[in-house]
């Protein structure tokens, strides 16, 4: 839930002329089931809170919101100058509309400044305040002195919380409701308004005459004034930050000709639409309108963080001034203007860290003194969001399973079929001719014919690789384990003169073959059969795979080609 | 060996899953999610003997969220709200697994509106059964077990709330 604001002090009280007094100061609503009252003091003497050491000039020993007494936010009990001191409580049961503050103050004239707001949308529960910044929260600078170096430099502008030491949002990423307090001091005199960036100031621009306005300006061209260092984008894009009537808005612009930014467009239209930003009521001649104390993000045209600003309060010499800003003490009147911010809001959603910037510039001057505190409050309603997944991997031991049978597959069906069919085409096929044995008998002694010699070797060496494919054999042994059966034929068609030779080294056993028939060779040990067949001067040799032994047969056909005379 | 997985399938679960399928038995339509206390790296201590884990007790325990106010009782996963499956991806030891994936529909919201934190929370776990303290074997059977995403461990202040979205992949592993 984001940080809104209900209502903020708008009152004049007149100057205190005394030792010790109760000021009181009328809310615009009591405080509500669900909210959050924050009230932020400042003194140009510091403020030491109850509770605190003591010894300073001005005590405040009570901050009450009708009956109920508020508390010092952690870390907030200053005693230096120009630091805010911060009240808050959430809603009780008699708060009212009615607020006191009770102070002492045992010198000369000072100036208390109070500032007040009332906000919902952050956790009503005891320690809901998450994160205090206070030493640092002016990124580059000491608590209470802003030095002519640092983060200031001579711009005038204040980086607050640079991108290591931004404002967390430390429960996820979800909107984190804050409030900052800042005291500065040196309040400008003049009426012109400040340009400024997050990065850098741009010096004194007016934009009395309407060009640019958060209620839709229309790009145009913003004077500056004379002698003031501008920076000059030269064709670039720079930003700017313009206190309007009705709040800060930025604007970018392309170039600066004379004493002329160039290339004005409004951005961030819209009231609340980028920085925190409040057009305070500024009393006749009392003050000017300036680049207030706001918080503003890394990028000009993003509105990470969205806010709004209260109680910033002005010095009067000694009179009565809105915002609950006003003289107190027995003498004289506060020399010392300064000013009080108070600022609540809450960044967007889907920062893990905001990274934020106070810009302040005060016409003319160097900030000398300032300080301020920003607090983070935890949401109303805090949701971690968190995801798991479990991987079901039962899945894998089922496919381990089927990576069994596939194996069996491999063992059982494809390979066996095609060594199968390896096995039936592993014959020992003879080719020859009626005259073989004459024509082979020629082959051997001499290439006496040409045109028999290829067609007799090229078939033999055909055959005898086929025929000897061990591997193939051998395959089907393994894979037929049931039959255990290995196939090798001869068949002889021609009747001639023919001698067979089985050989199985394992048994050797010789077998005779008779002309047209396949012969089964009954295994009775492992190992391989090889033999060969001599058929009228033929001859063609055959071996087997390795057989298994006693169930594994062999049967040898061979087949002679019943041919012409060669 | 400590086991590295981010999440675990319990005997228990895995028992009852292949109860269903294939063995035929009736998917509930209603499971439970529930919070649990021990560190992962705990259970990731108790090495491959994680897949005997249990909940509230036994050997290797896992120690579930205690009764509270906001979590009296897990809160009820409808079947019929888990979504689609569809493509998705997983990391195996160095493999990346193409897996089928679903999501349940709509984040399930944890408020601790007890009166003190809930601390030390360090993942969810999906049971059978909606009674918290119930230990495995004793009604309950947790399914499986998973750190968050991010390996966070989550404090919830009283009136914070957590919301879970879980997500269920089968992975045909090796792919």
């Amino acid at each position: 839930m984001a940080f809104t604001e209900v209502a903020r002090l708008a009152t004049t009280t007149a100057r205190v002329a005394a030792l010790s007094a109760t000021n009181t100061y009328t809310l615009p609503s009591a405080p509500a089931s669900g909210q959050w009252i924050v009230v932020a003091l400042y003194t140009n003497q510091g403020i030491i809170p109850t509770g605190a050491i003591t010894g300073a000039n001005n005590l405040v020993t009570s901050v009450t919101c009708g009956s109920i007494s508020l508390s010092v936010l952690e870390g907030s009990t200053n005693t230096s100058l120009q630091e805010p001191t911060v009240y808050a409580a959430p809603y009780a049961s008699g708060m009212t509309t009615t607020l006191s503050v009770t102070w002492t103050n045992g010198i000369a004239a000072t100036t208390l400044g109070v500032a007040v707001l009332i906000f919902s949308g952050a956790s009503t529960t005891t320690g809901s305040m998450t994160f205090r910044e206070g030493n640092g929260a002016f990124d580059g600078a000491g608590n209470t002195t802003f030095g002519a170096t640092g983060a200031q430099g001579s711009s005038g502008v204040i980086t607050w919380a640079n991108s290591n030491n931004a404002i967390p949002t430390n429960y996820d990423s979800q909107q984190q409701p804050f409030i900052a307090a800042i005291v500065d001091t040196n309040v400008p005199t003049s009426t012109t308004l400040q340009l400024a960036r997050s990065a850098g100031l741009f010096g004194v621009v007016s934009n009395s005459s309407g060009q640019l306005s958060q209620f839709g300006g229309t790009a145009g061209t913003l004077p500056i004034s004379s002698g003031t260092s501008v920076y000059n984008p030269a064709g670039g894009t720079a930003y700017g930050v313009i206190y309007g009537t009705y709040g800060n808005f930025t604007f970018s612009y392309t170039g600066v000709s004379g004493n002329n930014l160039t290339g004005c467009v409004a951005t961030g239209l819209g009231i609340f639409a980028q920085a925190p930003s409040y057009a305070p009521i500024m009393l006749a001649g009392t003050s000017a309108v300036t680049i207030t104390a706001i918080l503003n993000t890394n990028s000009p045209t993003t509105p990470n963080l969205n806010g709004f600003l209260t109680g910033s309060t002005s010095y009067t010499s000694g009179t009565a001034s809105a915002n609950g800003h006003v003289q107190i003490g027995m003498g004289g009147t506060g020399t010392v203007p300064a000013r009080l911010h108070l600022i609540g809001g809450s960044n967007n959603a889907g920062y893990v860290k905001q990274t934020a910037y106070a810009v302040q510039r005060i016409n003319g001057s160097v900030l000398t003194n300032g300080g301020g505190f920003i607090y983070t409050f935890a949401p109303a309603t805090r949701t971690l969001t968190r995801t798991s997944t479990a991987v079901r991997t039962l899945i894998s031991r089922v496919v381990k399973v089927r990576e069994k049978i596939a194996v069996a597959v491999f063992v059982r069906t494809p390979y066996a079929v095609r060594q199968v069919a390896s096995v039936r085409t592993a014959k020992a096929v003879l080719t020859r001719t009626s005259t073989a044995l004459k024509a082979v008998a020629t082959f051997r002694t001499s290439v006496a014919n040409a045109l028999r010699i290829p067609l007799v070797a090229k078939t033999r060496a055909s055959q005898r690789v086929s025929a000897a494919s061990q591997a193939n054999v051998a395959s089907v042994t393994r894979t037929r384990q049931s039959v255990r059966r290995a196939n090798v034929s001869v068949t002889y068609t021609i009747a001639s003169t023919k001698r067979r030779t089985f050989v199985r080294r394992a048994v050797a056993t010789s077998v005779l073959i008779a002309r047209s028939i396949s012969k089964v060779l009954t295994i009775s040990r492992a190992g391989t059969v090889t033999g060969d067949f001599k058929i009228a001067g033929g001859r063609a040799a055959f071996k087997t795979g390795q057989l298994e032994g006693t169930f594994d047969t062999a049967n040898v056909v061979g087949s002679q080609k019943k041919t012409g005379q060669i | 060996m400590a086991s590295t997985s981010n999440y675990v399938f319990p005997a228990e679960g895995l028992d009852y899953l292949l109860g269903i399928v294939p063995k035929g038995g009736t998917a509930p339509a209603t499971l439970y999610l529930g919070l649990f206390t021990t560190s992962w790296a705990t259970i990731q201590g108790y090495g491959i003997a994680n897949t005997n884990i249990t909940l509230n007790g036994g050997t290797y325990p896992v120690t579930e969220l205690a009764s509270a106010t906001g979590y009296a009782t897990r809160p009820s996963l409808a079947a019929a709200t888990w979504g689609a499956a569809t493509a998705g991806t997983t990391v195996i030891g160095a493999n990346t697994i193409n897996v089928r994936q679903s999501t349940y529909g709509s984040a399930i919201t944890i408020t601790n509106t007890s009166a003190s934190a809930w601390t030390g929370i360090n993942g969810m776990f999906i049971a059978t059964s909606a009674t918290v303290g119930q230990a495995s074997g004793s009604g309950t059977t947790v399914l499986w077990y998973a750190p968050f995403s991010d390996g966070s461990t989550v404090t919830l202040a009283v009136n914070d709330s957590i919301s879970i979205t879980p997500t269920w992949q089968s992975a045909p592993y090796p792919a």
